[in-house]
C-alpha cells in the first residue's frame, strides 16, 4: 500500500535540473512520487520505490540524511 | 490471418518480433561506416510498445540494457507522447537523462497505423567520435561531462520524414569525423525504417490489436518466468566488495560494495557503501549500475537466454544505487569510462556475491577492462581526419564447468574483435603481432581465458592516442581457490629505442593506462596487452590431461 502522490518537477526547456530518486537513485524526468516518512518528505521515481523504501532501504540503511 | 494468443501463437509472435529486431541489426551492421558498428557490433536494436516498454530486441551489447528503457522513458516523460509524429526520428545521448554514457546514441522512431501509435522502433549504438577534448571521445582525464563530447537531450533528427537540418549541423560541426557520423546515423535510421516497415507488415498480417495484446502477454510471460527462476535461488543477502585501481585523474584506488538480496521471486541489487563519485571518468550512471545488475542476475537465472528478453525480465530486479557515488554519478561528473571499465567489474562483483547463492552458475573475474584505445589524426593517404575507438578481447573468467574463453570482449560488451586487415586498411598503424598471451589465464580447476596482445607501428607522421583501461595494477580475482588473471599493460617504444616502456614513464603521466592526447610519431611502436581471466577452483584439482593440453598448445609456459 502506498501513500504518496505524484508531483511535477519544475523544469523548463531553458533550465536544466537534475533530481535523483532518494530511494533507488534513478534520475527523475518530469514528475516525482512524493511520500512521507514521519515529518520527512521523500522524493521517489515511482510508487514501487515507496514500498522498497519501507520494506528494504530504511530497515537496512536507515532514513536518508 | 487469425493469431490465437495461446502458447503457440505467442511463440510465433515472439519470433516474428525478435526477427524484426534482428533484421534491423543486420541493416546497421551492413550499412554503417565505423568499424565499431560493422566489425565490433557495438549496438542493439529493439521494438518498444507505446509506453516505451521493451517488447523485443537484438541485443549485441548487454551494456545497453539499462539505457534503452530509461532513455525512452525519459523522452516520453519530458516531451510527452504527443511530441511524436509520423516520420520522426528522435536522438538522445544525455547521461543525465537516462543514458549510459555520452558516446551511446539512442534513436527511436514512432510507428503509427491509421493515426494510432503502435510503438517504437529503436536503435542504440556507440558513435565512435562525438567531440570533446580527445579524439575518440574518451578523455581519461575528464573531470566533467562537458569535456566528454556533445550532449544531446532528446531532439528530432528527422521531422515528418525530413532532415531537421539545424540539429544535423550542430552535430556534424562538433564531431571530429562528421562523415562517419553521417554514415552511422543513417545506418541507425535505416534500421528504424526497416523496423517500422516490418512492424506495419506484421500488423497487416495479424491485426494491430492482437499484436499489441500479444506483446503485453509476452512481457507478462517473461516476468513470470524470471520470477520463477529467481524463486528457485536460495533466499539470503550475499555481499562482495572490489577495488578499482584509479580514476584516470588521481592515483588512488576506490572501492565498490554490492549486496544482493534474494527474497522470494525478486532480487535487490544494492550498491550502498560504494565509494563517493570520483573526479575522473570512471563513474557509472544509474543505468550502467542497472545494466550490470541485469547482466549478473540473468547469468544465473537464465544462462541459456531461454526467456524472451523484454521488459518483463527486468521487473523483478530492483536497484539501489546511491546518487553521488561511483555507481551513480551526479551532474556534472564524467562517466565515459564507467560504462566500459567499471561496468565489467560490477558484473564480476555481483557474480562473486551470487557465488554464495549459486556457486555452480557464476564465474571468476574476467579481465574486466574494455581496454579502450582511441586514436586519430590526418591520414597520410587521404589527407582526411580519421578517428577510431578500439577495444579488444581479453581473458574471460573460468566457471564451474569450463575454462574461460580466450580473446573475448567484456561481459557487458559482447562485441567482436577487429581483424588486422580492417585495422591496417583504415588506419595508419601496421600490425607487427596479434596473439594470445601464454600464461595470462589464472590457474585453477578451470583456467582463466587468455589475454591478447597487439604490437602496432605508427606509419603516419604523427598520431594522437588516448587510452582508458585498467587491471594494470589490480589483477582479476580468482574464485573458490582459483588464481588471478594476468594484469594488463600498455607500453611504447619510441623510434630508435630498444625497449618498450610504460606510457607514464615515457610521457610523465598520472596513470600508465589512462591518459589523453599523447602524440606518437612515425616509427613509434605501441604494445597493447589486455588482462587475462581468473581461475575457478584450486589449481591442484585441474585434470592432468588438461594440463598437458595447455602445455602442448602453448596456453601456459
Amino acid at each position: 500500500v502506498t501513500t504518496g502522490r505524484w508531483e511535477p518537477i519544475e523544469r523548463s526547456w531553458h533550465h536544466e535540473r537534475y533530481v535523483h530518486c532518494d530511494v533507488c537513485g534513478r534520475l527523475i524526468p518530469s514528475r516525482r512520487w512524493a511520500f512521507d516518512d514521519g515529518d520527512r518528505e521523500i522524493t521517489a521515481c515511482e510508487p514501487a520505490c515507496e514500498e522498497l523504501y519501507f520494506d528494504y532501504v530504511k530497515p537496512t540503511h536507515g532514513a536518508p540524511s | 490471418v487469425k493469431l490465437e494468443l495461446d502458447n503457440v501463437g505467442l511463440h510465433v509472435l515472439h519470433n516474428a518480433l525478435a526477427n524484426i529486431a534482428a533484421e534491423m541489426a543486420l541493416v546497421m551492421m551492413r550499412t554503417s561506416y565505423s568499424t565499431i558498428f560493422n566489425e565490433g557490433l557495438d549496438f542493439t536494436t529493439v521494438l518498444l510498445d507505446p509506453d516505451g516498454q521493451l517488447v523485443a530486441e537484438k541485443n549485441y551489447t548487454p551494456s545497453m540494457m539499462g539505457a534503452i528503457p530509461n532513455t525512452v522513458r525519459w523522452t516520453l516523460e519530458e516531451l510527452g507522447r504527443d511530441f511524436f509524429a509520423p516520420g520522426d526520428v528522435v536522438v538522445h545521448n544525455d547521461p543525465y537523462r537516462g543514458n549510459c554514457h555520452l558516446p551511446e546514441h539512442m534513436m527511436v522512431k514512432p510507428v503509427f497505423r491509421d493515426g494510432v501509435l503502435l510503438g517504437f522502433a529503436g536503435a542504440i549504438g556507440h558513435i565512435a567520435e562525438v567531440g570533446g577534448k580527445a579524439p575518440g571521445s574518451f578523455a581519461s582525464d575528464a573531470t566533467e561531462v562537458y569535456q566528454e563530447g556533445l550532449r544531446l537531450p532528446p531532439v528530432k533528427l528527422i521531422e515528418g520524414g525530413k532532415y531537421n537540418e539545424h540539429v544535423w549541423r550542430i552535430v556534424l560541426a562538433n564531431h571530429r569525423t562528421p562523415r562517419n557520423t553521417w554514415g552511422d546515423f543513417h545506418a541507425m535510421i535505416g534500421a528504424l525504417n526497416v523496423g517500422e516497415r516490418r512492424l506495419l507488415a506484421l500488423t497487416d498480417r495479424y491485426d494491430a490489436a492482437t499484436v499489441l495484446e500479444g506483446a503485453q502477454r509476452l512481457i507478462a510471460h517473461s516476468e513470470q518466468r524470471m520470477r520463477a527462476a529467481i524463486a528457485a535461488l536460495p533466499d539470503g543477502a550475499y555481499e562482495a566488495t572490489t577495488e578499482v585501481e584509479d580514476d584516470g585523474v588521481g592515483r588512488e584506488p576506490f572501492g565498490v560494495r554490492a549486496r544482493v538480496v534474494i527474497r522470494g521471486d525478486e532480487v535487490i541489487v544494492d550498491y550502498t557503501g560504494s565509494s563517493p563519485q570520483v573526479r575522473g571518468p570512471m563513474n557509472c550512471t544509474y543505468v550502467v549500475a542497472a545494466s550490470s545488475a541485469y547482466n549478473a542476475v540473468f547469468c544465473v537465472t537464465d544462462p541459456l537466454s531461454d526467456i524472451p528478453r523484454n521488459s518483463g525480465c527486468y521487473r523483478p530486479v530492483r536497484i539501489v544505487a546511491p546518487a553521488g557515488s561511483v555507481v551513480n554519478v551526479r551532474h556534472p561528473g564524467p562517466s565515459v569510462g564507467g560504462n566500459t571499465d567499471l561496468q565489467p567489474k560490477l558484473i564480476d562483483l555481483l557474480l562473486r556475491a551470487l557465488a554464495g547463492a549459486t556457486p555452480g552458475l557464476v564465474a571468476a573475474a574476467s579481465g574486466g577492462s574494455s581496454s579502450n584505445l582511441l586514436f586519430g589524426g590526418v591520414h597520410p593517404e587521404t589527407g582526411e581526419y580519421y578517428s577510431n575507438y578500439h577495444f579488444d578481447g581479453m581473458g574471460a573468467g573460468a566457471t564451474a564447468l569450463a575454462d574461460g574463453n580466450d580473446a573475448e570482449t567484456t561481459r557487458h560488451s559482447n562485441c567482436r574483435n577487429t581483424p588486422v586487415e580492417i585495422f591496417e586498411h583504415r588506419y595508419p598503424l601496421q600490425t607487427l603481432e596479434y596473439r594470445l598471451v601464454a600464461g595470462s589465464g589464472g590457474a585453477g580447476r578451470h583456467r582463466g581465458g587468455l589475454a591478447t596482445q597487439r604490437t602496432l607501428r605508427v606509419t603516419a607522421p604523427e598520431l594522437t592516442i588516448s587510452a582508458l583501461f585498467d587491471r594494470c595494477k589490480i589483477a582479476p580475482a580468482g574464485l573458490f581457490g582459483g588464481e588471478p588473471g594476468a594484469r594488463s599493460a600498455l607500453l611504447v617504444r619510441r623510434r630508435g629505442e630498444d625497449e618498450f616502456r610504460p606510457f607514464d614513464d615515457v610521457f610523465s603521466l598520472a596513470s600508465p593506462t589512462k591518459f589523453t592526447n599523447v602524440v606518437l610519431r612515425e616509427g613509434d611502436e605501441l604494445r597493447y596487452r589486455t588482462p587475462g581471466g581468473a581461475g575457478f577452483g584450486p589449481p591442484e584439482e585441474r585434470d592432468q590431461a588438461a594440463v598437458r593440453d595447455d602445455l602442448e598448445e602453448g596456453y601456459v609456459t
